[in-house]
């Protein structure tokens, strides 16, 4: 009887331990494989944030890429008056129409300036640093404007750096593109987003369902060769 | 005593076959690979601005706390020059992602900003 008792509580301490794992397993995989797919568009959605870093290419969407490898440096100025900015003294070639400059620290307000041919000129006020960014494979029209006469101040000038920013052309050009020529295995949109949270550039269709968003901070090149803050959105669904 | 020694057979075999499910239960998260790539992207993002690396070479930790502020929920962050020392505070899933400058303007001085990400 005692033997009898043993088996049993044997088989009742299995059975239990049994239901309560094999429970626990059925529910992880069943959770699992409706997450699978949310788990690979998530991952599609990261991978095409990856446009940013690359240049304009055709083909598939997540070959393409509409970024572009533009350049800034430091300018220290000593006091008020013109700053001169020689592009002889830049080490790397310059599209003059992609120059905007901005006081150090802050974005969306450039400074304005004048072009001549070996030249840019812009007006500093007090002892002051700018940040310079270029490129020079723009396509961006002039927007030198006339400034009053300044005695030239001193300057120096930092070593150029390279970053990479989303291109205006580019992404005009990839809203050329067919939507049916670019899609892959889902349906995606490609947003930019300004820092007031204001469109700026879209590129895909309306996402409709269980969507999927990646996003990533992002500097990007507006009409006038400005650049600003912004963010890159990529929704994706099946 | 049979039946204690088979509980204790039935015991090993629900251990064997937990263990056999354990690979599945501890499939390394996803999310944890998305909140690295996440800290790159901003980290990135965050040195196109000259701003930062002024920051890291003067030792300036309130600015770069401005900075970081939006970017980076539960952290901690050191400036390795060159040698870390390692978060304040400890957590059972601690990111770190870290950002290498080679020097700021005319001056050769590597240094590391390192963000630790609290899970």
């Amino acid at each position: 009887m005692a033997t009898q008792t043993d088996y049993v509580t044997a088989l009742i301490i299995f059975l239990a331990s049994f239901a309560v794992i094999m429970s626990s397993v059925l529910a992880y995989t069943d959770s699992y494989a409706e997450s699978w797919e949310k788990n690979a568009m998530n991952s599609y959605a990261q991978s095409l944030l990856k446009i940013a870093e690359k240049e304009w290419s055709s083909g598939k969407i997540g070959t393409k890429g509409i970024g572009t490898r533009a350049y800034f440096f430091e300018l220290t100025i000593a006091g008020d008056g013109a700053v001169e900015i020689f592009f002889s003294n830049i080490s790397i070639p310059i599209d003059k129409n992609s120059l905007a400059i901005y006081r150090k620290g802050l974005f969306g307000s450039s400074s304005g300036y004048s072009l001549s041919a070996d030249k840019a000129s812009f007006a500093a006020n007090g002892s002051s640093e700018f940040v310079i960014w270029f490129d020079d494979d723009s396509s961006f029209p002039s927007r030198s404007e006339n400034l009053p006469d300044l005695q030239v101040v001193e300057s120096t000038t930092w070593p150029v750096e390279g970053r990479w920013i989303l291109s205006y052309s580019a992404m005009q050009k990839l809203a050329s593109e067919d939507y049916i020529a670019t899609k892959e295995i889902y349906h995606f949109r490609v947003s930019v987003i300004d820092s007031n949270q204001n469109l700026f550039f879209n590129y895909g269709l309306e996402p409709q369902g269980e969507t999927v968003s990646a996003r990533r901070h992002v500097l990007f090149q507006k009409e006038n060769a400005d650049v600003e803050r912004g963010e890159l959105v990529v929704d994706v669904w099946d | 005593m049979k039946g204690i020694s088979y509980s204790i057979e039935a015991v090993i075999a629900v251990l064997i076959i937990a263990s056999a499910a354990l690979p599945l239960l501890s499939l390394t998260s996803v999310n944890t690979d998305h909140a690295k790539q996440h800290a790159y992207q901003n980290l990135q993002y965050l040195s196109a601005d000259p701003q930062l690396r002024e920051f890291v070479f003067e030792d300036n930790a309130n600015g770069i706390k401005s900075m970081l502020e939006g970017f980076f929920d539960d952290y901690e962050f050191e400036i390795c020059n060159p040698e870390c020392t390692g978060a304040k505070r400890t957590a059972r899933e601690t990111i770190i992602a870290d950002w290498h400058f080679a020097g700021y303007r005319n001056v050769n001085q590597p240094r590391t900003l390192r963000i630790y990400l609290f899970g």
